[in-house]
């Protein structure tokens, strides 16, 4: 990316000489997406995208409350098992049609359609039928009660008109030309990965930035330096060294996105020796992940999959500490003896395979600091970073892996059962624990919140004790936005759902 | 403890006649331009105190503060001042919390809460006690308290709940009005080192030296005075000071984060003017004090908590957050001489005024080792925010 940077700092520098007028807002993300397509939504990346492309029928408003967008409102029935859900008139699509309510019935279709494979298909299972009544009228029949549906109903709408069938594919044209009715619409993708994207002129409300571009800074190290010279208006997350650097600065403002984030090492619980628990967990207590941390930035060890400020948190589960005895023990009642420098079995040597995509944010300098901690104590590392193509391809399809290194973010519901039931479409590692699947389950179902709590708390201490994963940290985490980007309000997850009453000056 | 290390450099050689300071007469100003003078406090008064207070460990301070030297009164009045601003924050957003529960509960699917109405009554009642029956015997211990003026037992019943029952599910509740009680005591443990029964009577507050302001939001003793004067909530001193507006700053826009910030800008503006002029007026050993202790920073931080609370009891809670996400030194993420617990408690308060509930949580979890009594808000904040939770269907993503 270094050869990028010059042309983006002269940029910088007309900028400031006055040189232009119209200036986009620009934002930089690790990775550009490679598609958008909110039906195959994976990254973080991706969401921020869809947030500025696409729109639910309801959305949330700064209070973090549902309230309409796509949708006037909704009439809930008596008995809590369908609603008729209004939508709004005159809202078009980015290619001139009309939004209409055979939209809302293609998108629950080809979420719940087997053969899209949809990563969002969850967000929508609670419905079981699409009544289009007409145009701006459609009605929702559950699969049991709902209290207040509209808090399900923010999945982004596609248009149907733009797809032969709800067997979508993640290879369709769409990927590459995506229509939405949200405030902007993609113009382009450029050859040096960025995506721009124009203010959408029919759009249905207001918007007051003419112009966004998402530009692809895979060196997270330039990415505050670009900030800083004015060749970006918006970093959506800092690195933690960088922040005393930023906050120093005049010119830039931080806000906090905490994204319910947490790393892990997540291990291939169903591939030998990691089948093993006492494997896994003698791993994990020959890592020492205070030392991991320190030279990433500010950010706390968490026990388990939740992070520590969460309600789920269940802080009775104690960290586990470096303890080479133990470990030591574990991996003899294993099979494995320590011959020469590592440790083998049946005369191979314990090896673990890790991969990391290459452009998460210091995942580098984490591996190789792993790396240097296992070989320290016998065991063989073999590192892989992968693109994101060959990832999706690797680890959520094929789930090919000894081991990752990776993030999980969670909106505020912090739910983990993707993650951590054995059918959850995110459980890569082919983790099954069925009193964690009974547990999350019934996480599910309660409308107790003291007992959901309960319930996941549980999950937490049950999940650590098996070590499907080696759970890292949580980081402080910062978005840093140019001062000239004015009524900035960011989205606790999806950063951009209030972006259209943003100024630029 | 960097203060104890920068002590030992105070007091090495004498101030070079200055040329005299065109910025208001401060605690900043005479600690900088005078360090004598700050050596001097050091010594009239327990220096372990102010160690502690520097440290943002008013507790430790209130202790250390021990005696009947009308200085260390004043002193210890401040440590207990502290710790009565960030109980009443707390305290406030307890009685917040529960009343949010209780109107959440009532759309809760599979009914309401049979308990909030009782839970909500409690709450309702945490300033005066009257009708706080749901508290049952720890109403006692909050009485013993206020009138003792001594936290200790409502303080070791602090991480029980006050009910505990196991049908349908296990459920606790804990005292909403615990952070009450707290802030009523150490109010109250103030005002007598301050031979006073109300804040508007403290005058022999603002007649001390620099006990009376060091590290403080208000600048000088007449900034003190004026504000005791106008009976300002005690959380908002200083924060419409005359001689901080006189730095420089815009009017305040009330609801207006924007205009906030704006704020922000002009006094670090301010500030930076001032910090470049003392550094070069000032003495080696004040410039020293002033670097090593980050003094500016530290009222900077102050007057923005004061702003915040300004903010925050005119119900603009999103004006508060400009404020105080300002006056968070993100490099730090816990409670220490870089972020005061008063800090995280209103950031909790203004995230929660701004519907962020679970951001809240955030917000308080670094007051958990320092003041762990913060378990039930935390606990009860968590039900609140699962509880708003549990009609949405939950999102991840990677990285």
């Amino acid at each position: 990316m270094r050869r990028h940077l010059m042309p983006w700092m002269l940029g910088g520098a007309l900028l400031l000489a006055g040189a232009t007028t119209a200036e986009p807002l620009r934002y930089a993300e690790d990775r550009a997406p490679p598609i958008v397509n909110p039906l195959f939504t994976t990254t973080m990346s991706e969401a921020r995208l869809a947030e500025l492309v696409f729109e639910g029928l309801f959305t949330d408003d700064a209070k973090l409350s549902s309230t309409p967008r796509l949708a006037t409102g909704l009439d809930l029935a008596e008995d809590r098992m369908s609603a008729v859900v209004r939508l709004k008139p005159g809202v078009t699509w980015q290619d001139g049609e009309s939004f209409t309510a055979e939209d809302v019935a293609f998108t629950v279709a080809a979420m719940k359609e087997e053969s899209t494979a949809s990563t969002e298909r969850g967000r929508v299972q609670f419905i079981q039928e699409v009544e289009v009544i007409d145009d701006l009228t459609v009605k929702l029949t559950f699969e049991r009660e709902e209290y207040a549906p509209e808090d399900k109903l923010h999945f982004k709408v596609l248009p149907a008109h733009r797809f032969e069938g709800t067997a979508v594919k993640r290879s369709d044209a769409f990927r590459t030309q995506p229509i939405g009715t949200g405030p902007y619409r993609v113009k382009r993708f450029n050859d040096d990965n960025s995506i721009t994207l124009a203010k959408f002129d029919q759009y249905h409300d207001s918007t007051r930035i003419d112009e966004i571009t998402m530009r692809e800074v895979a060196d997270k190290n330039y990415q505050s330096k670009l900030l800083l010279y004015e060749s970006l208006e918006a970093l959506v997350r800092v690195l933690p060294r960088d922040l005393a650097t930023l906050q120093a600065d005049r010119k830039v403002e931080l806000y906090p996105y905490q994204t319910n984030s947490w790393w892990y090492v997540g291990f291939q619980n169903n591939r030998a020796p990691f089948d093993d628990e006492r494997v896994r967990e003698a791993l994990t207590l020959l890592v020492d992940i205070d030392a991991l941390l320190a030279p990433i930035g500010t950010g706390e060890v968490v026990s388990g999959p939740f992070v520590t400020s969460s309600p789920y948190y269940n802080h009775e589960v104690k960290r586990p500490k470096p303890d080479a005895r133990k470990a030591a023990e574990l991996l003899t009642a294993a099979g494995f003896a320590k011959s020469g420098d590592y440790w083998s079995r049946d005369g191979k040597p314990l090896t673990l395979k890790l991969t990391a995509q290459e452009n998460l944010e210091t995942a580098q300098d984490v591996v190789i600091a792993l790396q240097s901690q296992l070989q320290s104590q016998g065991i063989k590392v073999e590192p892989t970073f992968l693109g994101t193509a060959e990832w999706k391809a690797k680890v959520w399809r094929e789930r090919d892996f000894d081991a990752v290194l990776s993030q999980w973010s969670f909106d505020r519901s912090e739910d983990v059962t993707e993650q951590f039931h054995s059918e959850g479409k995110f459980n890569f590692g082919h983790y099954a624990n069925a009193e964690v699947d009974a547990l999350l389950d019934q996480a599910k179902d309660t409308s107790d919140p003291q007992a959901k709590k309960a319930l996941l708390r549980e999950v937490h201490a049950k999940v650590a004790d098996d070590h499907p994963m080696i759970f890292l940290w949580t980081l402080d985490s910062y978005s840093a936005i140019s001062r000239r980007v004015r009524k900035v309000v960011i989205h606790p997850f999806y950063f951009f759902t209030w972006s259209r009453e943003w100024e630029l000056k | 403890m960097r203060l104890l290390a920068v002590l030992l450099l105070v007091g090495c050689g004498s101030a070079p006649e200055a040329t005299g300071p065109t910025l208001p007469e401060s605690w900043l100003e005479a600690v900088i331009r005078e360090p004598a003078r700050f050596e001097q406090l050091l010594v009239q008064t327990p220096r372990e105190g102010w160690v502690a207070l520097h440290a943002h460990d008013a507790t430790t301070a209130y202790d250390a503060f021990d005696g009947p030297n009308p200085a260390v009164r004043r002193a210890r009045a401040r440590a207990a001042w502290e710790l009565g601003r960030v109980h009443e924050v707390l305290g406030s957003l307890h009685v917040e919390v529960e009343r949010a529960y209780h109107t959440e509960s009532a759309k809760r699917p599979g009914g309401a809460d049979a308990e909030a109405p009782a839970h909500l009554a409690a709450a309702n009642a945490c300033e005066d006690l009257a009708g706080a029956d749901a508290l049952g015997e720890r109403l006692s211990a909050h009485r013993a308290a206020r009138e003792s003026a001594d936290p200790t037992a409502l303080l070791e019943q602090a991480s029980r709940p006050v009910q505990r029952s196991s049908e349908p599910a296990a459920h606790t509740w804990f005292d909403p009005c615990l952070h009450t009680s707290l802030a009523h005591v150490w109010d109250q443990r103030a005002l007598v080192d301050l031979d006073a029964t109300r804040w508007s009577e403290a005058s022999a507050w603002a007649d001390g030296e620099l006990e009376s302001t060091l590290f403080a939001a208000w600048l000088d003793r007449t900034d003190l005075r004026r504000t005791l004067d106008a009976e300002r909530s005690p959380g908002s001193f200083a924060a419409m000071s005359p001689a901080t507006r006189a730095l420089g700053l815009p009017d305040r826009v009330p609801g207006d984060p924007d205009a906030a910030r704006a704020e922000v800008r002009a006094l670090d503006e301010a500030l930076d003017t001032w910090r470049e002029r003392l550094a070069i007026e000032a003495p080696a050993e004040g410039a020293t004090l002033q670097g090593e202790l980050g003094l500016f920073a530290r009222f900077r931080q102050e007057w923005l908590l004061a702003r915040a609370t300004w903010a925050l009891e005119e119900g603009e809670a999103l004006e508060a957050l400009a404020l105080l996400e300002a006056a968070r030194d993100v490099t730090a993420r816990d409670v220490g001489p870089a972020n005061s617990p008063r800090l995280f408690a209103l950031l909790a308060a203004a995230r929660f005024g701004a519907g962020r509930e679970r951001e809240a949580l955030d917000a308080l979890h670094p007051l958990s080792e320092p003041f762990p009594e913060i378990l039930g808000l935390r606990e009860r904040l968590g039900d609140l925010t699962v509880l708003r939770g549990l009609t949405r269907t939950g999102d991840s993503k990677e990285n």
